[in-house]
């Protein structure tokens, strides 16, 4: 009987529970995630923001990232080993609007661009922050929204130009001008520099924050560019000059300036020096510092001849090596200018005994075109034993040193080539194939000089030019020989200012962008290359293709249009 | 849908539903002891009607029970009636009569029968059914002669005999035999009883019971019999290949213990969202695993495929339903305990044919030869390049040293050990007329091919059912399991198939390396993973699942049921991975756990109505609300550098770098539903069904959705003009048409969500949000409906030897669930939508033959279950008519899951034709830039210039496979003879293509950097046409993802399992009740298979491609099975 009644207060009860729950119960419950309009809040805009810097990883960092596009497929960088950047970096038949590197920077560019602009949409109307921290921070979203719109705009001309958030998204999408673009960069970036904190080095910024000095930089550079682009305006390169000249002017009022020693500026663990203006963070904190590779990309294959690799001279990757321009023709002055040694590397000392038997084992070394076998060396730990001496030796002297010794003319493809070492991490990592932790830098006072130098030579002003352009090479000068950098204003030309930007900034993000805007992409590349790209590039690659799957997902309206010639 | 019609349709229901639980109140209360009787009886035995009657009056009944040997079962239904009434309704036509006296009630042997003439040298004697109908034809034969003689059409027959001390058989087609010893009898009267025919086999349906042949729908059925042929970890893996339409393959060729099979019944119809079949087990939607049950608890597995049968289960029937069913106690069974056990090992199927330290030294020697510019080395024998340097094909010194040494390792054979798998299972079962249970214990453990792989298993169920009274019948089972995964993450599969041959895993003082020498200390020393607490990978589990129900016969063929199940699966997953292994490979050593806890329950109220009309037409209704929540969360936890291994991940405050994360998540379904079924002279039967459920899921607005279904269903076998064929026993053709529905997408799709991500600024650590690109909100969500129509025709023949159905069906699919890719310009990446449409059509062949009937248990008796099956998958329509989404690999007018890449055509040649057609592709300039340097052509692999615009761009890429087989099935051929019993499990596919994962990785770099597959690479002089030359310069080669597609065709024998059951006298002597012992091998043989064949691969069979994962397995197990 008992079970009976408690049938029946189960089968009552299911009764009632069960019906009114009716609709409740479908009513969507969510615990996990925050929802949109929680980016409409205070404390939203706070969080957007920290995000939208974040996303600066998502392009300096991955393999796929920016360096492809920027460093390589110029006359600097070539490839040194096959790798995923193949296609893209020796613009070969293979690469085409597919490529992982387009879709890339262009996805995470739009996502945090979208971001910057919930920033900016909402930011203006939240309450329960003051103005001053509101203007700040809606400055600070539209610095970055103008940075990510200036790489696509460099790297794929007009692009679709959003400039409200959007929470609903559509299958439609179309190009903006050019002008538009750079209109809608140059109003965002004007803001900035009246809006932001004045310098990355006062007021206790932190590091990898926008600032006035950032955004001047930018906004000359923006400038510079447009005016020689197809949406140039008349006063492009005068208001580019002014903005880099009152950067340089107030640098010292910013506590920003020059580093005395160029080798110092790329020196690991001082990513926050006075010269730096913006930068992307990472930190050993696995987790909220993250990592990226780049320290890995440029490392030649010295384990072949030490036996092993070591903390200090990095994961052999192997990807990329300069090109005999760039080791011998734009470094060509090792002698005054300190810039040469201070960007490859020369010296590797033992980490193992080397040890052949006697007369055991030789290497090739070719002299003035004939290969010559050269016993390896014998070799204790600590003792040179890898030398790249940047210059050409004779057979006598090569053998008379107990080292491997390789010159110029043995830098073949894959092992053999100095190291370019702006990125090497030796002091942040636990193992030699581990990726680095260190900030990068992207933004530097250094180039603001040669930004000032181009204008003031595009505006015919090359006595200016020559000034800026004096005030780097007498920091790159060796010692005691500051008076033979200095150059005159007759020798100033747009090939010089190139190759001296090469000299001051290789490998630091701008060089493609440096030789589209002084349409000499394709005359250098065909000139300097000395791998595929020289064959294989053409007029239609001053732009990067549209990624497929963008063109692929506009499925309402009218196609998405694709660049020329992709 | 209308909220008021809703809400008007809320109350109704309930107030129906109030009104049969009052009703039901009212008639239990009224019930008491009478002395008239109400019996509802159907083919139930007389001792059953004798039980009712003393209980229900009072009385006694009197018998001897030889006496009632004879007798039919009655059917008997009764209200208020007399005990003479009764009696006479049950004893017409019996063997034996009654005599009524005051409280007794005597059972006496009929007088005689009057009929037949009496004559001592004569047997006389009438056959009948179990209906009393007289049998002609009735074959008599007196035992170990050839005299006899037949029945003739009344049944009748006489026989002399000059001896009445024999044994007559009687024997007829479609009737169990019987033997009757004559001595003293002249006159029998002889019942023969049917054989149980499998048309007769009651099925479970969604919410109830049905013949076989009264089934209109597509429905399959693999019982206890067939399941306890195949000893294996999960239900999974045994219904693989014996029931058409039901695909059952390793997900990813991945083999680790525990890893759960990919199921798919009739194919794929979603894009977006899930396919996976819904499993019902114990009339409970059940969302556990399926490691989580022990398969020697199932009895049956049904499988549900078209829209009329799934229809029931509306808003989750649409992937097919699994329908498993648990033992439970029988009414008046005895208690019998049971055993049952396994042993043996586990073992891996091959070794992967990489490359032994000579061939990769050549390999290597191509490589740098093929990596270098012209003319630079003399030929393979040039000795610059046995050196580590620069020219030399040694990454370093130490490697070289080794090759010296004549090192070559095995690394596979370093690695793989074989594991021992074992089983256990206790039960006891019984059960009495109004309690019956079930109770049993297992255990089941399973070791991996690694070290420290493993799958333990404890489970328990209990099982009572009970009569409360005589209307009402309650039970309740729980199903319980703690299951317990050691390193289902442990993979190493990359690093030893890379390592080089000439490299050991030990230094010279004998401790192991962190890496391995040569290969530029990219390969870590797989065995580090092994070091016992340096790889900790832990998941314990419990699934905990209960049912109860409360099930009211109400009158006149109401009954109501209340049907309740919750199931609460909490699983703890840890890990730590130390610096030194192949996941850290010498960084901070990681920690991870994970807390997960939810449940999942249904409640379920039924009403169901029997009534028969005119005698001819019967009906059944069966009206249904439901609602199933769901309910899941989780935290875990991520840190860095654990202060000592031994913490491992008990205790994160001994590290650093601890970032922390949860989930919640919560839907629910309401559900009304209303089947009828009619059935008119068991010749002509339909269902209809409707249902209308609400997911929370959907957008509001359009949450609510209603599914209508329909099938009929022609006995044609019982119309006239068949009735008395010789050939066919059993024909019916049935019809289908309905809709389900899907909407097993993740909740909260409908509102926009926001993403995390950490940064830093110089020391400080922060965190930022943003929107989810992938995960935009959709206001307008609704449900994805799949209405399908399905023909079948079941068939019998030659007295059922022949058994089977065809199907045919067709599934269109509307409203897909689609995470449809969007511009990035829209700031988003994808977003889930209702788009597009799918379609399947497919054909279904099954037949169960019996070759040879085995006439007693000493000829051989051979029963062959065939099934074939194909179906046909079609995107038919993207969203906003797009013809092809490349991001998706989805293309209008081709299945799901396609290959889509560029055509190999082979290699390219140093012959003056391939050379010419280079030049015309503006591939290469001049012939030594064709055959020479580092970037030469030759060799490297030829792809097809599809749109014949001179160039490779990659528009020439195109459709060149899928997973999608031309047809795949099963056949289990099953021999038994004297106590010896064979079962043979054969499963094939024809036709589909896989891509193996191991071909297209570093594995098969073709760089010389690391070991290489042994494949026949290009050189100048062998010419080669599949695989191209090593270059020391490329990563990889060019297009080698074309090279890794391959026919995955095979025909594999599953298991073979050899029994043999102890004989009764034997058995008898430990008091056992039947003893059998088997050895089964699983996954012996493969045949056919173009993948083994043309590239070494191991097994070809899984679900979708061979991802570089725990090798397959082969089993051998030794098994046991009592019963007390």
């Amino acid at each position: 009987m008992i079970m009976k009644k408690i049938f029946y207060i189960t089968a009552i009860t299911s009764v009632f529970i069960l019906g009114p729950a009716c609709t409740k119960e479908l009513k969507e419950e969510n615990h996990s995630n925050l929802t949109v309009d929680f980016f409409a809040t205070a404390q939203g805009v706070d969080n957007g923001l920290l995000a939208a810097y974040a996303g600066l990883r998502n392009i300096y960092g991955p393999e796929e990232g920016i360096e492809v596009f920027t460093n390589l497929g110029c006359d600097e960088m070539r490839l040194a080993n096959g790798n995923r950047t193949t296609n893209a970096v020796t613009y070969n038949s293979s690469f085409n609007s597919s490529n992982e590197f387009s879709a890339t920077i262009w996805n995470n560019s739009y996502r945090l661009i979208n971001t910057c602009n919930g920033l900016v949409d909402f930011g203006a109307k939240v309450t329960g922050i003051s103005d001053a921290v509101k203007k700040e921070k809606i400055a600070e979203a539209k610095f970055l929204r103008a940075f990510y719109y200036f790489n696509l705009v460099q790297l794929f001309g007009g692009v679709t130009l959003n400039t409200h958030f959007s929470d609903a998204p559509t299958t439609a999408a179309s190009r903006a001008s050019l002008p538009e673009c750079y209109d809608f960069i140059v109003s965002d970036l004007q803001a900035a520099v009246t809006d932001l904190t004045p310098s990355p080095q006062q007021n206790a910024v932190e590091p990898g924050r926008a600032s006035i000095a950032a955004a001047k930089h930018l906004l000359a550079k923006v400038y510079l560019q447009r005016g020689s682009s197809g949406a140039a305006q008349p006063n492009d390169y005068q208001n580019a000059l002014g903005m880099a000249k009152s950067l340089i002017d107030n640098a010292a009022s910013y506590g920003l300036g020059l580093l005395p020693n160029f080798g110092d500026v790329f020196k690991a663990g001082n990513e926050a020096n006075k010269e730096v203006l913006f930068s992307v963070q990472y930190s050993k904190d696995l987790t909220y510092g993250s990592s990226h590779l780049w320290n890995h990309l440029y490392v030649c294959g010295y384990d072949a001849f030490l036996g092993q690799r070591d903390l200090t001279d990095g994961r052999s990757y192997s990807w990329f090596r300069g090109t005999s321009w760039m080791y011998n023709v734009a470094f060509a002055d090792k002698i005054n200018d300190g810039r040469y040694y201070k960007t490859f590397q020369s010296v590797w000392y033992a980490t193992l005994p080397i040890a052949p038997k006697a007369g055991a084992l030789t290497y090739n070394v070719t002299v003035s075109g004939t290969t010559y076998a050269v016993p390896v060396p014998t070799v204790k730990v600590g003792d040179t034993a890898l030398f790249y001496p940047g210059y050409n030796m004779t057979i006598t002297d090569i053998k008379s040193r107990n080292y491997y010794v390789f010159t110029p003319e043995n830098y073949t493809d894959s092992k053999i080539f100095p190291t370019m070492t702006k990125y090497l991490d030796p002091i942040n990592r636990t193992t030699v194939n581990e990726n680095s932790h260190r900030p990068i830098t992207i933004m530097r006072l250094g180039e603001t000089y040669l930004v000032a130098a181009e204008a003031a030579f595009r505006l015919g002003q090359n006595a200016t030019a020559a000034s800026y352009i004096n005030v780097i090479r007498s920091r790159a000068a060796t010692v005691g020989n500051t008076a033979n950098m200095q150059i005159a204003d007759t020798d100033i030309n747009i090939d010089f200012i190139l190759d001296e930007r090469t000299r001051e900034l290789a490998c630091e993000q701008v060089r493609w962008f440096d030789l589209v805007r002084n349409h000499k992409l394709i005359e250098r590349v065909r000139k300097y290359d000395d791998y595929l790209a020289k064959a294989n590039i053409q007029d239609f690659d001053t732009l990067r293709p549209i990624p497929l799957s963008q063109v692929n997902a506009v499925i309402t309206g009218p196609p998405y249009p694709q660049n020329t010639g992709w | 849908m209308d909220r008021g019609f809703l809400s008007t349709r809320t109350m109704l229901i309930m107030r129906i539903t109030s009104f049969f639980l009052l009703a039901l109140c009212m008639h239990v209360s009224a019930t008491g002891l009478s002395q008239r009787i109400t019996l509802s009886l159907k083919n139930a035995r007389l001792t059953r009607v004798f039980d009712e009657i003393s209980r229900q009056t009072g009385m006694s009944v009197v018998y001897r029970e030889e006496l009632l040997k004879d007798t039919r079962p009655v059917t008997i239904q009764v209200k208020d009636a007399s005990v003479e009434e009764v009696m006479k309704t049950c004893f017409e036509g019996q063997p034996v009569t009654y005599v009524i006296d005051q409280n007794t009630v005597h059972i006496q042997q009929k007088a005689s029968v009057d009929s037949l003439a009496k004559d001592p040298q004569t047997i006389t004697g009438v056959v009948s059914d179990p209906k009393g109908q007289p049998l002609s034809g009735v074959s008599i034969v007196v035992k170990g002669t050839n005299t006899g003689v037949t029945t003739d059409e009344d049944g009748k027959f006489s026989i002399r005999l000059a001896d009445d001390n024999v044994i007559l058989v009687f024997t007829l087609i479609g009737y169990a035999p019987q033997e009757i010893r004559v001595k003293g009898k002249t006159l029998l009267a002889i019942t023969l009883k049917e054989k149980p025919s499998p048309l007769d086999d009651i099925v479970i349906v969604g919410y109830g019971t049905r013949k076989r042949s009264d089934i209109t729908g597509a429905v399959s059925t693999v019982g206890e019999k067939e399941l306890r042929n195949i000893p294996a970890g999960n239900i999974g893996t045994i219904l693989q290949g014996t029931v058409a339409g039901l695909s059952v393959l390793k997900g990813g060729g991945n083999s680790y213990p525990g890893s759960t099979p990919v199921i798919r019944i009739r194919g794929e119809r979603s894009l977006g969202a899930g396919s996976d079949p819904l499993i019902i087990l114990d009339g409970i939607p059940f969302a556990g695993s399926l490691n989580d049950i022990s398969p020697d608890e199932i009895v049956s597995a049904e499988v549900l495929k078209d829209a009329s049968s799934t229809a029931i289960y509306g808003a989750r029937g649409s992937n097919g339903v699994l329908l498993i069913q648990t033992r439970r106690g029988r009414t008046q069974q005895k208690p019998q305990v049971t055993y049952s056990g396994y042993a043996g090992f586990n073992k891996v199927l091959g070794q992967y044919d990489v490359m032994d330290a000579s061939q990769f030294l050549t390999f290597r020697k191509w490589a740098k030869i093929n990596g270098s510019a012209a003319g630079a080395y003399t030929g393979l024998d040039d000795p610059n390049l046995l050196t580590s340097g620069s020219l030399g094909i040694f990454s370093d010194p130490k490697e070289l040293q080794l090759y010296q040494a004549g090192t070559n390792t095995n690394w596979q054979k370093l690695l793989y050990k074989t594991e021992l798998v074992t089983n256990h299972q206790v039960g006891i079962s019984g059960g009495t007329e109004n309690t019956q249970y079930d109770m049993a214990l297992g255990y089941y453990n399973a070791g991996g091919i690694y070290p420290g792989q493993q799958m333990t298993r404890y489970n328990f169920k209990i099982s009572i059912d009970h009569n409360l009274g005589k209307f009402i019948r309650v039970g309740l089972s729980t199903l319980n399991s703690y299951t317990y995964f050691k390193g289902p993450n442990i993979n190493p599969v990359n690093y030893f198939l890379q390592a080089s041959p000439f490299s050991t895993p030990y230094n010279t003082d004998g401790t192991l390396s962190t890496y391995l020498p040569g290969s530029n200390q990219n390969v870590y020393n797989p065995l580090t993973d092994f070091v016992p607490g340096a790889l900790v990978d832990d998941d314990k589990r419990h699934d905990n699942f209960t049912t109860a129900y409360a099930e009211a016969n109400l009158t006149h063929g109401f009954k109501y049921r209340l049907n309740a199940g919750i199931e609460m699966s909490p699983e703890t997953v840890g890990k730590f991975y130390g610096s030194t292994t192949t996941k850290q490979a010498g960084t901070q050593n990681y920690g991870y756990n994970s807390n997960s806890t939810g449940y999942n329950y249904t409640l379920e109220n039924i009403l169901t109505y029997d009534k028969t009309v005119a005698k001819d037409h019967v009906f059944n209704f069966t009206g249904l609300y439901s609602l199933q929540k769901t309910q899941s969360e989780n935290n875990n936890v991520t840190y860095r550098n654990v202060l000592a291994d031994y913490i491992q991940y008990y205790n994160p405050f001994y590290a650093t770098s601890i970032t922390s994360s949860g989930s919640y998540s919560k839907w629910a379904i309401i559900s009304f539903m209303g089947r009828l079924n009619y059935k008119f002279k068991d010749k002509y039967l339909a269902t209809f069904t409707i249902r209308d459920d609400g997911s929370s899921r959907l957008a509001t607005g359009n949450k609510w959705h209603t599914f209508p279904s329909g099938a009929l269903a022609w006995n044609i076998a019982k119309e006239s003009f068949l009735n008395s064929s010789r050939y066919v026993s059993a024909l019916k053709l049935r019809a289908s048409y309905g809709t389900t529905a899907n909407t097993s997408i993740s909740p909260y799709q409908t509102v926009g969500t926001l993403n995390g991500v950490y940064y830093n600024f110089g020391t400080d650590n922060v965190q930022g949000t943003y929107p989810d690109p992938s995960h935009p909100g959709n206001a307008t969500l609704g449900w994805e409906n799949t209405s399908s129509l399905n023909i079948g025709l079941d068939y019998g023949l030659f007295n059922n030897r022949l058994l089977g159905s065809i199907e045919w069906y067709r599934q269109v699919t509307d409203d897909i669930l689609l995470s449809q890719s969007l511009p990035a310009t829209s700031g988003y990446s994808s977003i889930v939508n209702n788009i597009g449409q799918t379609q399947n059509i497919g054909m279904e062949f099954s037949v169960t033959s019996v070759n040879l009937t085995g006439h007693n248990q000493h000829s051989l008796s051979w029963t062959t279950n065939i099934n074939v099956f194909y179906n046909r998958g079609r995107i038919n329509k993207l969203s906003s008519g797009a013809l092809k989404d490349i991001n998706n690999g989805w293309f209008v007018g081709s299945p799901n899951h396609i290959f889509y890449d560029y055509q190999r055509v082979g290699i390219w040649q140093n012959t003056p034709e391939d050379l010419a057609l280079a030049q015309k592709y503006g591939l290469t300039t001049t012939q030594a830039a064709y055959t020479t340097g580092a970037n030469s052509l030759a060799g490297t692999v030829k792809v097809a210039d599809r749109t014949g615009d001179g160039k490779i761009t990659a528009d020439d890429k195109t459709i060149i496979g899928g997973w999608q087989p031309k047809l795949e099935g099963g056949v289990t051929n099953n021999f038994a003879y004297r106590n010896f019993d064979l079962t043979v499990v054969t499963y094939f596919k024809i036709g589909g293509t896989l891509q193996s994962g191991i071909h297209n990785g570093f594995a098969n770099s073709f760089q010389g950097v690391y070991n290489n597959l042994d494949v026949k690479y290009w050189t100048p002089d062998n010419h080669a046409n599949y695989w191209p030359k090593p270059n020391l310069t490329l990563q990889f080669p060019t297009y080698l993802s074309t090279l890794s597609y391959f026919d995955a065709s095979y025909l594999k024998i599953r298991t073979i399992t050899l029994g043999y059951t102890v004989p009764d006298r034997i058995a008898k002597k430990i008091s056992g009740k039947s003893i059998r012992i088997y050895a089964s091998a699983s996954n012996p043989f493969t045949f056919f298979s173009p993948y083994m064949r043309d590239a070494k691969g191991l097994d070809p069979e899984t679900g979708s491609n061979i991802d570089v994962n725990t090798p397959p397995l082969w089993s051998m197990l030794f098994g046991i099975n009592v019963s007390f």
